[in-house]
C-alpha cells in the first residue's frame, strides 16, 4: 500500500499501489491544480510511479478567504 | 518527465503551459512571468521603493523573495490579525523569513489596537473575510503613505484574480468588476499605488515555487475563511482547468484585454445618471474615503 500523507490536515490514508502521480490523484478525487505531491524532499510530476511501501505527502495549495 | 528547455529530469509540470521545468529553468520560469507582469501592466520602476504585504503564506512570502532576486527595494509590512494561534504561527514565519534575508520588516498588531478581527466581526456582524479586507487596505495604505513608499505589492495570484472575476460576473458587480485590475494608480498623497506582481502564476506554481526556494511557509488555512466563496470559486475553476488547461489564464487576462472597452461605455453611461463620489480624507482618521467616517473607522468605532 502506499501511505499518503495530507501536510495540512495531518490526515494520513493509504492507497493500493503502484500508481502514477496522476492515478493516485483521480483515486483520491483530487484535482491536479490544486495540490502538489511530494516524496522525502522532491516534487513529483504526473507520470512518476509511486510503489507500495512508499510514502508521499500531498500539499494543498487553495488557498484565501 | 523531462524539462523541456534542458532536457533534464523534470520536478513541476505544468499542464496549463503544455510543459515541464527542472528547478532551475522553474525558477527562470516564474522570474519571467513576474516581470513580464511588472512589464506589461507598468507596475513599477527600478529603483521604487515597493511596500509588500506579508501575511505569511506561500504568495507573499515568494513575492518578497521574487522581488528581491529582480533588484527592487522590497520593504515588508505585516498585519498581526489577532487570531489566536493562526496569526501567531504567521507572524513567527514572517519574522523568521526576514531575520534569515535581513530584510527590514514592519509589523503592526491589531491586539495593541484593541481591534483583532474575530471582534470586529461579531461587533460589527460582518463576515470575517470582509472585515479583514477593510482593516488591511486601512494599514497597508497607511504604512505606505507614512513610510514614503510609491508602491504596495500584494502576493494576489491569478486563481485569487480568476477566482474574484467569477464572484464579481455571477453576481453582476460592476462597480468591483470596474476596479478588478492589476494596478490600481495612486491617487496623490491620499492612495499608494498597488499592484499584483504574481498575476500570471497560479496557486500551484507559487507553492511550488516556495517549496523550492526552501520557504518556510504557513500552510495551514485562516481559521476564519473556512467554507468561503471566494474558495467554492477557486474549486469550480480548478475542475474547468481539469478539464481544459489554459481557461484560468484566458478567462482573467482576456478579461483584462477587453475591460477598457466595456468600462469606457459604462462610466459614460453612469456618469450621465449620477455624479461619481470624490475621494477625500475621513475627518476621523485622517485616511482617504469616498465617506466621512471612512469604512475602517466606521467598523472600529461600532
Amino acid at each position: 500500500m502506499i501511505r499518503v500523507l495530507n501536510r495540512q490536515t495531518g490526515m494520513e490514508r493509504e492507497i493500493k499501489g503502484p500508481k502514477t502521480v496522476h492515478e493516485l490523484l483521480r483515486e483520491m478525487s483530487l484535482v491536479e491544480g490544486a495540490v502538489l505531491v511530494m516524496r522525502s524532499s522532491e516534487l513529483l510530476t504526473r507520470d512518476i510511479r509511486i510503489e507500495d511501501g512508499e510514502q508521499v505527502e500531498i500539499i494543498p495549495v487553495i488557498s484565501g478567504g | 518527465m523531462k524539462c523541456r528547455r534542458c532536457k533534464k529530469k523534470a520536478v513541476v509540470d505544468l499542464k496549463n503551459h503544455h510543459t515541464a521545468f527542472c528547478q532551475k529553468c522553474f525558477f527562470e520560469f516564474v522570474e519571467r512571468q513576474v516581470r513580464r507582469a511588472i512589464h506589461e501592466h507598468r507596475m513599477m520602476e527600478k529603483g521604487d521603493r515597493v511596500l509588500v504585504c506579508v501575511s505569511g503564506g506561500k504568495d507573499s512570502l515568494a513575492l518578497w523573495d521574487l522581488l528581491c532576486r529582480l533588484g527592487y527595494e522590497a520593504h515588508g509590512m505585516h498585519l498581526d490579525l489577532g487570531i489566536g494561534d493562526y496569526s501567531a504561527h504567521s507572524r513567527f514565519k514572517v519574522e523568521g523569513f526576514a531575520a534569515q534575508r535581513g530584510l527590514p520588516i514592519k509589523i503592526v498588531s491589531l491586539d495593541e489596537f484593541q481591534i483583532p478581527i474575530p471582534l470586529l466581526a461579531r461587533r460589527s456582524r460582518r463576515p470575517e473575510c470582509s472585515v479583514c479586507g477593510i482593516v488591511k487596505r486601512h494599514f497597508f495604505n497607511k504604512s505606505a503613505l507614512e513610510g514614503g513608499y510609491r508602491v504596495v505589492a500584494t502576493g494576489h495570484n491569478l486563481d485569487d484574480e480568476a477566482g474574484r472575476l467569477l464572484g464579481n460576473l455571477l453576481h453582476w458587480q460592476w462597480e468591483y468588476l470596474s476596479k478588478q485590475r492589476p494596478v490600481l494608480e495612486a491617487v496623490g498623497d491620499l492612495l499608494a499605488r498597488k499592484v499584483q506582481p504574481l498575476c500570471r502564476l497560479t496557486e500551484r506554481e507559487t507553492a511550488a515555487y516556495a517549496i523550492l526556494r526552501g520557504i518556510d511557509y504557513v500552510i495551514q488555512e485562516c481559521p476564519m475563511s473556512r467554507g468561503a466563496t471566494s474558495l467554492r470559486y477557486k474549486e469550480v475553476l480548478n475542475l474547468l482547468e481539469d478539464w481544459m488547461p489554459g481557461t484560468k489564464a484566458s478567462f482573467y487576462q482576456g478579461f483584462l484585454k477587453e475591460a477598457e472597452k466595456l468600462w469606457g461605455a459604462w462610466k459614460t453611461k453612469k456618469e450621465e445618471q449620477v455624479r461619481p463620489p470624490e475621494l477625500t480624507h475621513c475627518s476621523l482618521c485622517g485616511s482617504a474615503s469616498f465617506a466621512d467616517p471612512c469604512n475602517f473607522c466606521r467598523l472600529t468605532s461600532v
